[in-house]
């Protein structure tokens, strides 16, 4: 079941060669330095305010405009920034754009309302002579401020009637929020950005008739009122094929269902069922392995509003279905006559009656205040972006950094009718030259498709009225040249034409230690094994590798793994062992990082290292003492570093314990002792570096065999044939290892990115057919002034994670618990996140072996601001980069170098 | 006359071929799931009505398991439309699975791709053709002496070396050590300018190459036996020097051969050498059919195929045509 739910994450594809990737984002790839490794380390130019002129909650510079400088210009080389990416953007258009690819042009050409900045001592952040306190940055510390907006306000109690907040609502506040705009917004060619325009633009982005791909994240992430009933109004309505009747009425069993297309509504309460749904029979009362068999192939083919299209294909296995359905009701179905089960069969169908009622546009909640320059947006969460005291919250920039705005004409002479028998709209927008407006420090001004681009500095970008600006961003002009070869790019990178480069195999032996490479640890990227294990698919394909279903053979296999020395012979210099589903980047609570002891960052939880603990076998005795293999008595910190993931000797044993399951029952997982197993390693290319991976799975899969009935008998196919399909195949169960799949993203927000593990229904999850809603956990939560404080509770995993995430109620859960952000202890919420990611890992479905914490080069011509990431500046970025030779000084010193700057990029000090 | 209805013939059973072959490609190809670019958290349906949306598919449903699917009409009719699309309107369609590419007019980016690959081509051979021919004219003429072994040696070494290394160590010695000449081609549009013929250079030795070898090796061998011919012996008693009966007599006899190897070596590149391209960063043709066939974009696909086609099949006749102006006894065709 397809289920429409934004989130900030996207899966990602590790191991895959995907050089011309549309699919991935964020990939964690020896190619990835090709989508822009200009952004290594460096953020997307977000203007900030000087926390010593941002009024707290208020109004900077309330008239816009020129300011009053009062910062020095100071005399600071300025250069152009050359470097490569191995794939073209295609399409940046804020509506549509498809990966990170598309973001490279993105990120500098559009702005934010709101921003994070360093946080400076004292606020200081000039020196007298204009240049930027470098050793004033208070480490680990930030500032949220205002940029392209003047002023966020709480407006939730004020707003008209009709958007029908309650008085509970209006008290709490955070559902309505008035932003006012600069007033000297304007795009390159000098075009005026008012208010209307950002009404005009989300208009065109929720417009139904467009179906803009990235609307999602404004009416499922922030959720503006009605803007989800907008943009699918003109979906189809499911009416029941057999009207509803009473009691004293005849049925109207005229439809005719052969000629026309009908619809199974698993989750639909409106079919005759006494008001239940077909999920809800099968799930509660009838609970068989068969019927919830004969659940998952309907809802299996549901489309994106729940309902199964029913053909000549599937007619059977949906009549299957509501034979079982019936049951609970002490229905036979095999002993009704033909025109019995033909009539219950209808009443269980729908049709498409129409489509969606249109909603006006003044019914969703956003609309423009011109003569305030103000736009107003009325939303169906509440969100804290403003703290008690008025000042922007971590949120506001999280959440709420900008919404999307387009050039009215252009985007209007960008639009393209619907081809004929066609119903959507398309547009080109922002995906050449001719199509693209900037509102951002930097503007397009050159390019070719498959080529190159070339971005200058915009001179009608309002940050350079800002005072906060002053003296920064002196790149003037980023050159961008596909590269597709390693080599060339790295010879550029040693003759000076190019100013970065990535730390690959190739180059990791002799430059790890260079003073000139950056190691990123700011990276959400988690990535590892899949392993398919849905015994239904598995037997019945021809592969013999019913297995894999078995819990301790993926276990062994994951015992089996060396994290280290994958990270050393797969991905040097470019990942980190990582054991936990969510790696370092991951924070629980960023808004009081730099104040807590484990830093807010989730994996430096107690409650964290000890679920993981417990997920690689550790035990912990009543003196809170950790053993573990041959270890013991160790603290929770010592034993969480002892840790490897890697036990042989463990191994061993589980994949004994795994052979004589399957051993004792072959039939149960379909397996023939004569055959050999084979195991789809599924790949989006064929390359080299790909089957050296699946060479390497197998030689740990021979070691683990070795010497067992299934010595030999393990074989490992490469099959790239699914291309960039490779997460479609892996999920159909096409292909059974997915080598280097993960997730990145949301970063300061585990507990809701652990659903696309543990939370069938999302759509991110590799392993669907997982059915945690029918596998119970139980767990003692903590005490406390919160619903269920001190309750031993048991309910379904799924169950959990919508508890978790404050969703239990509006998804139907059994159990409704609210424990989602600001309604349970933190410390409650980590526990259960832990509990998920205990129970996930100890599945061995998904087996997370690496971190991203690659390592990027940043050439002798620039330098970055600060040596410290910083968890929201990174490195400081283009912003703040230093230019440290001129292009005039640069040339000379390439040219004094001999053309070759390896000897210079060799150096550690 | 006789070569004219030759040439109308070949024409003609050329363009039957193409057909042939065009028609095949597309029913194989329509055979295929459909390619879609589904991004984690997007919803398939939408995907496949914005495609349908721009003209690139019809007729999209939901089929069983849920895989869309789309043109429900059969196979020769969708084939129709693409053919009157193509003759009516000159669309070849759209990229909507090759990401860098995606919704890009698949002609234009074709044809704004064509100019760097023919100029290095071209390049290639007015540079390979010259070195080659003389290489082996001088290695023929000084046969068995050190001036032939040493070029022996030089054609036995681009012929052994792959061409990716020798790419490689142009690149590393002329582009990185000496600095000579830039690692890349240059973006500049304006091609016959010193600086984009400059940047070229590299790539265009990566490719002669194994042609000057390849060129020097036949003229040599067919130039020496030549050479042997009894006609060369009356040539010379007929009073004509040495070097009148080798370019008047000896050459054009040894050309028969040659040229046309010229010939077809000259169009076969015209499709681009992947390798060369990517590792000069030149924007030419040489991986958008790999790239087509990876992605699974169709519609680019048929255009490259359709063009590669007509390339081979042109080759053929051009070749075969060639002949007969090298060589006048030569006459095809005649009864």
């Amino acid at each position: 079941m397809f289920k429409n739910k934004m989130k900030k994450v996207l899966s990602v594809v590790l191991a895959l060669t995907m050089v011309f990737s549309m699919a991935a984002c964020g990939g964690k790839d020896e190619n990835d330095e090709g989508k822009g490794s200009i952004a290594s380390g460096i953020q997307t130019p977000a203007p900030t305010t000087a926390p010593t002129t941002a009024p707290v909650g208020g109004d900077e510079n309330p008239s816009g405009g020129e300011e009053q400088p009062t910062i020095k210009p100071a005399e600071i080389k300025q250069a152009e920034y050359n470097t490569t990416t191995s794939v073209m953007p295609s399409n940046w258009n804020e509506f549509t754009y498809a990966d990170n690819n598309d973001t490279q042009i993105m990120n500098y050409i559009g702005s934010s309302f709101f921003d994070y900045d360093y946080k400076f001592e004292n606020d200081q952040k000039f020196n007298a002579d204009g240049s930027i306190n470098k050793d004033g940055i208070v480490p680990g510390a930030y500032t949220t401020n205002y940029s392209a907006a003047t002023k966020l306000e709480d407006v939730t109690s004020s707003v008209d009637a009709k958007w029908g907040y309650t008085d509970a609502q209006k008290a709490e506040g955070g559902y309505a929020w008035k932003i006012t705009l600069r007033d000297d917004l304007k795009w390159d060619d000098g075009t005026p950005i008012t208010a209307a325009d950002f009404e005009y633009s989300m208009k065109e982005l929720l417009d139904p008739t467009f179906m803009n791909f990235r609307a999602n994240t404004y009416y499922d992430t922030l959720m503006i009122k009605n803007s989800k009933a907008y943009f699918f109004s003109k979906s189809p309505i499911y009416a029941p094929v057999v009207p509803a009747y009473g009691a004293d009425e005849t049925p109207d069993y005229s439809f005719d269902i052969t000629s026309n297309e009908v619809y199974l509504g698993v989750d639909s309460t409106e079919m005759t069922l006494a008001g239940y749904a077909i999920t809800d029979l099968i799930t509660n009362y009838v609970g068989t392995a068969e019927a919830t068999a004969a659940l998952a192939v309907i809802a299996d083919e549901a489309n994106e509003f729940g309902y199964t299209l029913i053909n000549a294909e599937n007619m059977q296995a949906a009549k299957d279905l509501l034979a079982y359905a019936l049951m609970p009701f002490g229905i036979d179905w095999a002993g009704l006559d033909a025109e019995t089960q033909d009539a219950y069969f209808k009443e269980a169908l729908f049709y498409v009656s129409g489509y969606g009622q249109e909603v006006k546009w003044e019914d969703v909640g956003i609309y423009a205040i011109p003569e305030e320059n103000a736009i107003v947006l009325c939303l169906d969460k509440a969100y804290s972006f403003l703290k008690e005291d008025g000042s922007l919250s971590v949120w506001a920039p999280y959440y709420f950094s900008s919404l999307p705005v387009v050039h009215k004409a252009k985007y209007e002479a960008s639009k393209i009718a619907p081809a004929a028998g066609a119903t959507l709209w398309t547009s080109n927008y922002n995906s050449s030259l001719e199509t693209t407006a900037s509102w951002g420090p930097y503007k397009l001004v050159e390019f070719e498709a498959g080529s190159h681009y070339k971005l200058v500095k915009n001179e009608n970008w309002y940050g350079w009225n800002m005072e906060q600006y002053k003296n920064q961003y002196n790149i003037t002009a980023i050159n961008c040249r596909k590269v597709e070869e390693f080599s060339t790019k790295w010879m550029g990178f040693l003759n000076g034409s190019y100013d970065d480069a990535s730390l690959q195999t190739e180059n990791v032996a002799d430059y790890l230690d260079s003073k000139y490479v950056y190691f990123t640890s700011t990276s959400t990227g988690t990535f590892g094994m899949q392993l398919y294990s849905d015994l239904n698919t598995l037997k019945n394909s021809e592969n013999n590798n019913g297995i894999l279903a078995i819990q301790e053979f993926r276990h062994a296999f994951n015992l089996a793994l060396n994290r280290s020395d994958i990270v050393e012979k797969i991905w040097p210099g470019s990942a980190v062992p990582c054991f936990g589903l969510l790696n370092v980047a991951y924070y629980y609570d960023i808004e009081n990082s730099p104040e807590l002891e484990d830093g807010g960052q989730y994996r430096n939880a107690v409650v964290a290292k000890e679920g993981i603990l417990r997920a690689y076998g550790f035990t912990q005795d009543a003196n809170g003492k950790w053993s573990g293999g041959d270890l013991s008595g160790l603290s929770t910190e010592d034993a969480y570093d002892s840790l490897t993931g890697y036990n042989p000797t463990l191994a061993k044993q589980k994949m004994q314990e795994a052979i004589d399951i399957l051993l004792a029952d072959p039939e149960k997982y379909g397996y023939d002792a004569n055959k050999d197993i084979t195991i789809v390693y599924g790949s989006s290319s064929d390359t080299d570096k790909q089957r050296f991976r699946c060479s390497y799975l197998q030689e740990v899969l021979d070691g683990l065999t070795k010497g067992t009935a299934l010595e030999g008998k393990i074989k490992l196919v490469f099959d790239a044939s699914a291309g960039n399909q490779w997460a479609e195949a892996f999920r159909t169960g096409k292909t059974q290892i997915g080598f280097g799949y993960g997730f990145s993203g949301n970063a300061f927000n585990p507990f809701d990115i652990v659903g696309a593990f543990v939370n069938p229904e999302d759509s991110l999850n590799y392993h669907m057919y997982w059915d945690t809603a029918n596998i119970d956990m139980t767990l003692t939560m903590p005490a406390g002034d919160y619903a269920g404080a001190g309750e031993t509770i048991t309910m379904s995993i799924q169950n959990w994670y919508y508890c978790l995430n404050g969703l239990a109620e509006t998804e139907g859960q059994a159990k409704t618990y609210n424990w989602g952000e600001g309604f349970a202890p933190v410390e409650a919420r980590l526990m259960i996140l832990s509990a998920l990611e205990e129970v996930t890992i100890k599945e061995s479905r998904s087996v997370m072996l690496i971190a991203d914490g690659g390592g990027s080069f940043l050439g002798a011509k620039f330098a970055y601001f600060s040596e410290d990431e910083h968890t929201f500046m990174g490195f400081g970025g283009l912003r703040y980069m230093e230019v440290m030779y001129t292009d005039a000084e640069w040339a000379d010193f390439v040219a004094a170098n001999g053309n070759d700057l390896s000897k210079e990029y060799m150096k550690s000090e | 006359m006789y070569m004219f209805k030759y040439v109308m013939k070949r024409l003609g059973l050329m363009i039957c071929t193409f057909f042939i072959i065009f028609t095949m490609v597309y029913v194989l190809i329509k055979l295929l799931p459909i390619p879609t670019n589904v991004l984690p958290g997007q919803d398939p349906e939408i995907v496949m009505r914005t495609l349908e949306g721009r003209g690139w598919i019809t007729n999209i449903r939901e089929g069983a398991n849920g895989v869309w699917e789309y043109d429900r009409v059969p196979i020769l009719l969708q084939y129709g439309t693409y053919l009157k699309r193509i003759v009516t309107s000159g669309d070849f369609g759209i990229a909507t699975t090759y990401g860098e590419y995606l919704n890009m007019n698949i002609w234009k980016v074709f044809i704004n791709h064509l100019p760097p690959t023919i100029l290095i081509n071209i390049y290639s051979t007015i540079i390979g053709v010259p070195i080659g021919l003389g290489l082996g004219i001088l290695a023929a003429l000084k046969k068995n002496k050190w001036q032939d072994q040493v070029i022996n040696v030089v054609i036995i070494l681009l012929i052994s070396v792959p061409n990716i290394v020798l790419a490689l160590m142009l690149q590393y010695v002329f582009c990185f050590k000496l600095g000579w000449f830039p690692l890349t081609m240059s973006t500049s549009d304006d091609y016959f300018t010193w600086e984009v013929f400059r940047s070229m250079i590299p790539a265009v030795f990566a490719l002669c190459l194994g042609s000057i070898a390849g060129y020097a090796r036949s003229t040599r061998a067919e130039l020496s036996e030549v050479l042997t011919g009894e006609f060369m012996l009356l040539a010379r008693t007929k009073g004509l020097t040495k070097r009148q009966a080798v370019l008047r007599h000896a050459m054009r006899n040894s050309m028969v051969v040659i040229f046309p190897a010229i010939l077809g070596e000259f169009v076969g590149v015209l499709s681009g050498s992947l390798i060369i391209e990517k590792m000069f960063a030149i924007n030419g043709v040489g991986g958008l059919y790999l790239n087509s066939i990876i992605f699974q974009d169709y519609d680019f696909f048929m255009l490259l195929s359709a063009f590669y086609t007509l390339i081979g099949l042109t080759a053929g006749i051009v070749i075969d045509i060639s002949y007969g102006f090298i060589d006048p006894r030569i006459r095809m065709g005649a009864k």
